[in-house]
Order: structure tokens, then C-alpha cells, then sequence
């Protein structure tokens, strides 16, 4: 089953510093979101996408909000001075 | 209203950039499939490219910690997400190994070492003292739960639009998240923003770093990574790292194959793994925030412990209930050790080369995944069980924990660690 020399380049795996996934393991987790869920890949990747992008981006939003909020009180505080 | 303290936004940032960057990069075993069927390379190919990544980013990982300690940790990050951005856009161009080898094998794995958990542990290090554990616990969370959506992510828009295309998406969620996050949000240190460490009110004596309320009062610095060198505590924390490699990087490429071998479907092995990644995040989370009501070096040698009972119960325990309470018990200590390091690192070693040092077992830790992948496929074809390779992995790691317990206080020279006050106080949120 294993082989000497450069086994280790023959697959790739996930420790904790995000090194590329098994690719069978990962066509394997693929084939369970199909099974289970049984949404159309479109569907899926839309899913997936706003998981990915809307958390960070209202974070932001709400960063950059508090920041002129922030600015914009601390303004007219000195102009009141 | 009351004020924020910004390193919540830090942390958020760092919990994104994590997500991800290391999201995008777990998903890599998607495009093996479709790249070697259009190029017509074996797996072994392609396996070069990312072979020559994982030791370039290993072996880089200390000279990156070095450049966060040196030039700051928003520079480095924003530079690192801008690179790997750009460059993941530029592998839709793929047309030859050595164009991938170049791009993804250098310079993405090159710059993912600078938007890595080196440089966010470091980053959240220096704005949170009291609760640091949590901090950096929640900040490496980003990362497993990147793995989680984006590597399904990246399977179906290659389903969708072809492994090109999905370079490009890769590239440009990069870009859209983590790039504004360090830029815009990212600061090296409290001081920037006119804050303290925790949010605490600013100390008198400009010693802000410590507040008194820190159980870490008694917090020495190494002015020079060369200093902490000749000490024997990061021998023993890269040593115990360097087993952590060995153990999670077995597990990561042979779990599978041994399951496998005991008979069990994909599915169930598929599963089991799942189960062990899931739990990791609760593993993860919990140490972080039982690490700032207890002794750190005691939870890193109870994470080493807990791992090497995984592993007995895989020797001896029957083959289903071996497989289910490995994954259970493991998972829980999977990815505990890495925040664990960082945060006992700073503690012991402060903050100003805090980059160099956990680079530097990170190294470590990505070397001992090499070597324990090779010997154990090796001690396979002898003995033609995964017994032998398990054993010592269980005892390897009870030495981690005895080594990890036994870490005591530094012997380098002790002054407090001050950062400068700015004058512009107020400038946070």
C-alpha cells in the first residue's frame, strides 16, 4: 500500500497550518453535501459564497461606521471647544 | 455610547484574514483532479508543486516571524493577502508545472507564511495580555472554519466554472476580504489607537503592556531571538511542537488508510475525520478560554496527554470503538496546541520577537509532519500495521507533555516590556 521515496508528495493533507486537503477526502465531503442536502450546485456555491463574503463585509461595514461616527462626534466636540 | 477597544476589530480581522487565507489554501485538493486531467501530469506531478510549497512555507516561517517583528504585523499581513491574492488570479494562467510551481510552490506558499498564525497570534498578542488565550484560541477558530466552508466552496465553483475560473474567485474573495481587513483595520499595537492592552484604562508609568491586573506581571522579554535560543524553554515548546507535527500529520495523511485497512468504508472513515476536524473548533475554543483561568503549560500538557490516549485507544481498543474515540478524543486536542504555543511563547518570551520564535516552531512542527509521513508509510510496509507508528506517536507525545509541564520561567534577562504611548489618545473607537 505505501511506497518508499516520496510518499508523502503523493497526497496532500490538513494539519493545523492549512496545508491542502486529501483531494479523495475532499470529493468525498463534496458527494455528502449532495446527498444530504440535495440543492443544486448553484445553489450550493451561492450558499456557500454569502457564508464567505456577507460576515467579513458587515463587519467592515460596521467598522467603518463606528469609525465616522467616531470621527465625525469627536469633531464636533472640538469645534464646540 | 461607550467606547470599543479596537483590538476587538483586530481580532475579528485576524479572525478573517485566517479564514481566508488558509480556507483558500485547504481547498487545493480540489484542483488536483481537473489540473492533471487537463495537463495530463500524474498525481506525483502536480504533488511537486505542492510538495516544494509546503517547505518553502515551512522553512520560511521563521524568516517571516522575523519580518513581523521587525517592520509590524499590518504591513507583513497586508503584503502577504495582497501577494497571495494577485497570484492565485494569475494561476487561471496556468499553462505549464513549472508556472505552477513558481506561482503556487514559491511565491503563494512563501506569502502564506506572512498571513498565517504566526503573524495573527503575534499581532493579537500585543493587544491582548489578560485574555489572551481567548484572543488567539478565537483567531486560529477562523482558520478551521475556513477549511470547513471554503474547501466545499471551492469544489463547486470548479463544478460550476472550471478549475481557471475558481483560481480567480479564490484570488478575488482573498482580495475582497482579508485585503481591507489588514490594511483598514489591522494595527501592530495598542498604542497606535491610543489604547491599552485588554482595553484597560492606560497605566501612569507607561508600562501599558503590563497591566497589574495581568497574571503575567512577572513577564520578561528576550530582546534578541538568539537570547531565547540558549534557553532550554523553546527547546522544550519546539520539541513538543515538533511531535505535535509528527502526530497530526500521521493522522491527517494515514487516518484514512488505516481505516481503510480495518476494513471501514470511505464514508465511515470520511466521517470519523470529519467528526475529529468539527471538534477541533470546540477543542480549540475551550482551551483558549480555560487558558486564561489556568496554567497554560498544564493545558498544553493535558492537550499532548489527551492525544496520546487517542492514540493508545487506537492500538487497543476494538477496531470501531477504537476508530469513533480516537476521532472524538483527538479532535478535541486536534489544532488546541498551536494557539497554546503562541500564547505560552509570549509569556515567556514577550512580544518583540514573539514573530521569530513561533516561526521558528512552526518550522519545527511542519518538519516533523515531513518526516512522520515518510517513516510511517515506511513502518507500514515493515511490520504491515499502523501499530508501530501509532505506539511511538503515543509515546512521543507523552514526552511532549512532560516536556510541556516541566516548562518553567526563563533565565533570560528581565525588564519590563514597555511600548510608547502616543500622544493622539482617542483616536480608537
Amino acid at each position: 500500500m505505501m511506497s518508499l521515496g516520496f510518499i508523502w508528495l503523493d497526497k496532500n493533507f490538513h494539519a493545523h497550518h492549512s496545508e491542502p486537503g486529501d483531494p479523495t477526502l475532499l470529493q468525498w465531503i463534496k458527494s455528502t453535501i449532495d446527498h444530504l442536502f440535495g440543492f443544486e450546485p448553484l445553489m450550493v456555491a451561492g450558499i456557500l459564497t454569502s457564508l464567505i463574503i456577507v460576515p467579513p463585509m458587515l463587519s467592515l461595514v460596521l467598522f467603518l461606521s463606528l469609525r465616522i461616527g467616531r470621527r465625525s462626534s469627536k469633531f464636533r466636540q472640538d469645534s464646540t471647544e | 455610547m461607550n467606547k470599543i477597544f479596537y483590538g476587538w476589530f483586530v481580532l475579528v480581522a485576524g479572525f478573517f484574514i485566517l479564514f481566508v487565507s488558509a480556507g483558500a489554501r485547504n481547498g487545493l485538493g480540489f484542483f488536483v483532479v481537473p489540473m492533471t486531467e487537463e495537463f495530463e501530469w500524474s498525481r506525483k506531478t502536480i504533488s511537486l508543486a505542492f510538495g516544494i510549497g509546503w517547505f518553502a512555507n515551512a522553512i520560511t516561517q521563521p524568516f517571516i516571524g522575523r519580518l513581523h517583528d521587525r517592520f509590524g504585523g499590518r504591513i507583513v499581513i497586508s503584503i502577504s493577502v495582497l501577494i497571495i491574492g494577485i497570484s492565485s488570479v494569475l494561476l487561471t494562467f496556468t499553462n505549464s508545472l513549472w508556472f505552477l510551481i513558481i506561482i503556487y510552490g514559491i511565491i503563494i506558499s512563501i506569502a502564506s507564511g506572512g498571513a498565517s498564525l504566526v503573524t495573527i497570534h503575534a499581532v493579537l498578542a500585543r493587544w491582548f495580555h489578560r485574555r489572551r488565550g481567548m484572543a488567539i484560541s478565537l483567531a486560529t477558530a477562523g482558520a478551521s472554519a475556513g477549511s470547513l466552508i471554503i474547501a466545499p466552496f471551492t469544489a463547486y465553483v470548479i463544478l460550476l466554472l472550471g478549475w481557471r475560473i475558481t483560481w480567480g474567485v479564490l484570488g478575488a474573495m482573498i482580495l475582497a476580504v482579508g485585503l481591507p481587513m489588514a490594511l483598514m483595520v489591522i494595527r501592530n499595537n495598542p498604542s497606535e489607537t491610543g489604547d491599552s492592552p485588554d482595553g484597560d484604562p492606560p497605566s501612569e508609568d507607561n508600562t501599558s503592556s503590563l497591566s497589574s491586573k495581568s497574571k503575567f506581571s512577572d513577564h520578561s522579554v528576550s530582546d534578541s531571538w538568539t537570547d531565547a535560543l540558549r534557553s532550554p524553554q523553546i527547546w522544550q515548546l519546539t520539541g513538543a511542537y515538533f511531535v505535535c507535527g509528527i502526530t497530526t500529520a500521521i493522522i491527517s495523511f494515514h487516518y484514512v488508510p488505516f481505516a481503510l485497512d480495518q476494513g471501514f468504508s470511505i464514508a465511515t472513515a470520511g466521517l470519523a475525520f470529519g467528526l475529529m476536524n468539527g471538534l477541533n473548533l470546540i477543542g480549540v475554543l475551550s482551551t483558549g478560554f480555560l487558558s486564561d483561568k489556568m496554567s497554560r503549560k498544564s493545558l498544553l500538557a493535558s492537550v499532548y496527554a489527551v492525544r496520546a490516549l487517542a492514540f493508545v485507544m487506537l492500538i487497543l481498543a476494538p477496531s470501531i470503538i477504537g476508530l469513533w474515540s480516537f476521532a472524538i478524543i483527538a479532535g478535541l486536542s486536534w489544532a488546541a496546541s498551536a494557539h497554546l504555543t503562541s500564547s505560552i511563547t509570549a509569556d515567556i518570551y514577550g512580544l518583540k520577537t514573539m514573530g521569530t520564535i513561533v516561526g521558528f516552531a512552526t518550522l519545527a512542527h511542519q518538519m516533523g509532519g515531513a518526516i512522520s509521513i515518510y517513516l510511517a508509510g515506511l513502518l507500514y510496509d515493515i511490520y504491515g500495521s499502523y501499530d508501530v507508528p501509532f505506539f511511538i506517536s503515543a509515546t512521543l507525545l507523552i514526552a511532549a507533555s512532560v516536556a510541556s509541564y516541566l516548562i518553567t520561567n526563563p533565565k533570560l534577562p528581565k525588564q519590563p516590556y514597555t511600548q510608547p504611548v502616543k500622544a493622539k489618545l482617542g483616536t480608537g473607537m
